[in-house]
């Protein structure tokens, strides 16, 4: 479930509280020096975009792409894993991916 | 060592493709030669510019000494056979490192080439090296590299710009002929004008993006940065069309962007009033102007026109941008590839560990206020508006497009500036990316050349913006332009 934050929307402040939120969210471990540091430089930001708000966008349409896309098909086949696929791995063991315990329940 | 029309002796990794290409063909020189040289000039110059972050010397000099050996008469050979190319380092070369300048990637192998690189290696050309950048390209000065800044070949001082800084550096002082860049928001042509070298950034979809580490996929698009608008057009035929592997990328004819022979009678000339306003250089403005005057008396017409949502761009493309680098970003798990923080005991250390100490800081502030501007109650209100923004600047563009075949622009309101100097304040860096990011917002191509006049003795940069797809006119002026 997506969170809410407590930021004003026409008083825009990204606040500690908002700061702590999204760090959780994007899963990033700030020190101690760029909390205090993004604490002050986010909130600026965030201010600056607000000149968007003094524009009319009644009846304007988004544009999230320029061109026109259409999803690529190609039929499903089964295709072999390349040998060289297992060196990018940060930790391979029996010729296959090992990772980090993924079900932990303490961890979340 | 050649001579050239000034007299002053130049060497052959100062020459353009074409030059290199007629000596070759005459046997004035060997495809070694020119690894050599160019070899030379980075043993010479990179120590102090820091342009490259992998050199393949050895393999580039094994590839000249095969090619020397070729019984294949050269006019039969492809156009950038033995042409020594700098690849920035967000584009994947099989079995290279791939670091995109961050230590999350710092011993990432790619495991396939890139289109652009299948099709530089199916012309014949030499992969020199990869080349430094801002973090995943995030920057616009080369200084948030995890390997360090790149300096300015005019001043080790001065920024060389960014993000593709590296590229537009070695290209620069000789390290490379030619080199491909990405541009997001100016990436390409603010290194170009910031080092004095020419670089375009093609129509979006013009160029395929697979291969391309993503950063925010609806306005990335690989990019050409060269000595002259021919070696720029030059590379940008051999590496664009349509690829099958990219959805993004557009059938659009490519063929004759190498004609220039149309010349500037027919061009309608368009000056945006809202790039000559409080914030630019003066002395910018004057150079700028000093071509657009030498334009004048030869194109059809030259009027003023109006972009009225200009002023709203940059807080447009950094919403737009930071949204989808938060998304782009989110597959750095410490999991399937890339830096693994070694001490995790749960996942969710793993992941916050690896991503805290893997990302630098322009990174992380993207990514967090990419989620802010994407998260609920806040989606409309920023990522949003911001999309409809774009459509209001794309719209500029289409109206002014009704009267103007072209538009003629600073590419940056500064001269390169003091390493250092807006590093501390990301906001400034941002609000230098205001003549750029437009263009980007809209997909259209766009070019950088140098002004004749310099400032400080430092490069200008004079951008020329074109209609979609329209590269082969905005080639044409600018080759027109260069050679006055």
């Amino acid at each position: 479930m997506p969170e809410q934050f407590e930021s004003d929307k026409m008083t825009t402040k990204l606040r500690k509280n908002d700061l702590d939120r999204l760090l959780r969210l994007i899963k990033i471990d700030l020190n101690e020096t760029e909390l205090e540091l993004f604490s002050s430089q986010l909130p600026k930001i965030v201010d600056y975009f607000q000149n968007l708000k003094t524009l009319n966008l009644q009846n304007i349409e988004p544009t999230s792409h320029i061109v026109k896309i259409t999803c690529p098909r190609r039929p499903d086949r089964k295709i072999t894993c390349a040998d060289n696929v297992l060196t990018k791995m940060p930790w391979v063991k029996f010729n296959q991916f090992f990772v980090p315990i993924i079900l932990d329940a303490l961890s979340e | 060592m050649i001579a050239n029309s000034n007299s002053s002796p130049k060497e052959l990794c100062d020459l353009s493709i074409t030059e290199l290409r007629n000596l070759l063909i005459n046997k004035k020189i060997t495809f070694s030669d020119i690894t050599d040289s160019v070899v030379h000039r980075i043993e010479e110059r990179e120590k102090r510019i820091n342009g490259y972050i992998t050199l393949f010397i050895d393999q580039a000099k094994r590839q000249a000494r095969e090619l020397d050996l070729t019984k294949e008469p050269l006019t039969n050979l492809p156009i950038l056979c033995g042409i020594p190319i700098a690849i920035k380092d967000n584009i994947l070369v099989k079995d290279e490192l791939t670091t995109c300048g961050s230590k999350i990637l710092a011993n990432f192998i790619a495991p396939y080439d890139a289109t652009v690189i299948e099709r530089l290696r199916a012309s014949g050309a030499i992969i020199i090296g990869k080349t430094n950048l801002d973090e995943f390209a995030m920057g616009s000065s080369s200084e948030t590299s995890y390997f360090g800044p790149v300096s300015n070949p005019f001043d080790c001082d001065l920024v060389s710009g960014g993000s593709s800084g590296g590229s537009a550096a070695v290209v620069a002082y000789g390290g490379a002929i030619a080199a491909l860049g990405s541009d997001t928001g100016g990436s390409v042509r603010q290194p170009a004008a910031f080092c004095g070298v020419v670089g375009i950034k093609p129509t979006y979809g013009r160029v395929s993006r697979y291969g391309l580490v993503a950063f925010a996929s609806s306005l990335d698009q690989i990019g050409q940065i060269a000595r002259t608008v021919k070696d720029c057009a030059i590379l940008l035929s051999v590496v664009g069309g349509w690829d099958e592997h990219d959805s993004t990328s557009v059938k659009e004819d490519i063929t004759g962007i190498l004609n220039f022979e149309s010349g500037v009678s027919e061009i309608k000339v368009g000056i945006p009033k809202e790039y000559f306003v409080e914030g630019l250089d003066p002395k910018v403005a004057q150079a700028v102007d000093n071509m657009i005057k030498t334009l004048t008396p030869y194109c059809a017409s030259v009027k003023e026109i109006s972009l009225p949502h200009t002023k709203y761009a940059i807080s447009a493309y950094y919403l737009i941008n930071m949204a989808e680098v938060s998304s782009n970003l989110a597959r750095y798990d410490a999991v399937k590839y890339g830096y693994r923080y070694q001490d995790a005991k749960t996942l969710r250390e793993l992941y916050e560990k690896t991503r805290g100490e893997g990302f630098g800081q322009e990174v992380k502030r993207r990514i967090i206020l990419g989620a802010y501007a994407l998260s609920k109650g806040y989606y409309e209100e920023y990522y949003g508006t911001a999309q409809k923004v774009r459509t209001l600047i794309r719209n500029d563009f289409e109206e002014a497009f009704k009267e103007v075949d072209i538009l003629l622009t600073p590419t940056s309101p500064t001269v390169a500036f003091r390493k250092g100097e807006k590093i501390a304040d990301p906001l400034t860096m941002y609000l230098s990316d205001i003549y750029t990011v437009p263009a980007s917002l809209a997909g259209l191509p766009a070019i950088s050349i140098p002004c004749k006049d310099k400032v400080n003795n430092l490069p200008v940069g004079l951008q020329i913006i074109g209609r979609p797809f329209a590269e082969k006119t905005i080639l044409s002026v600018a080759h027109w332009l260069e050679q006055q």
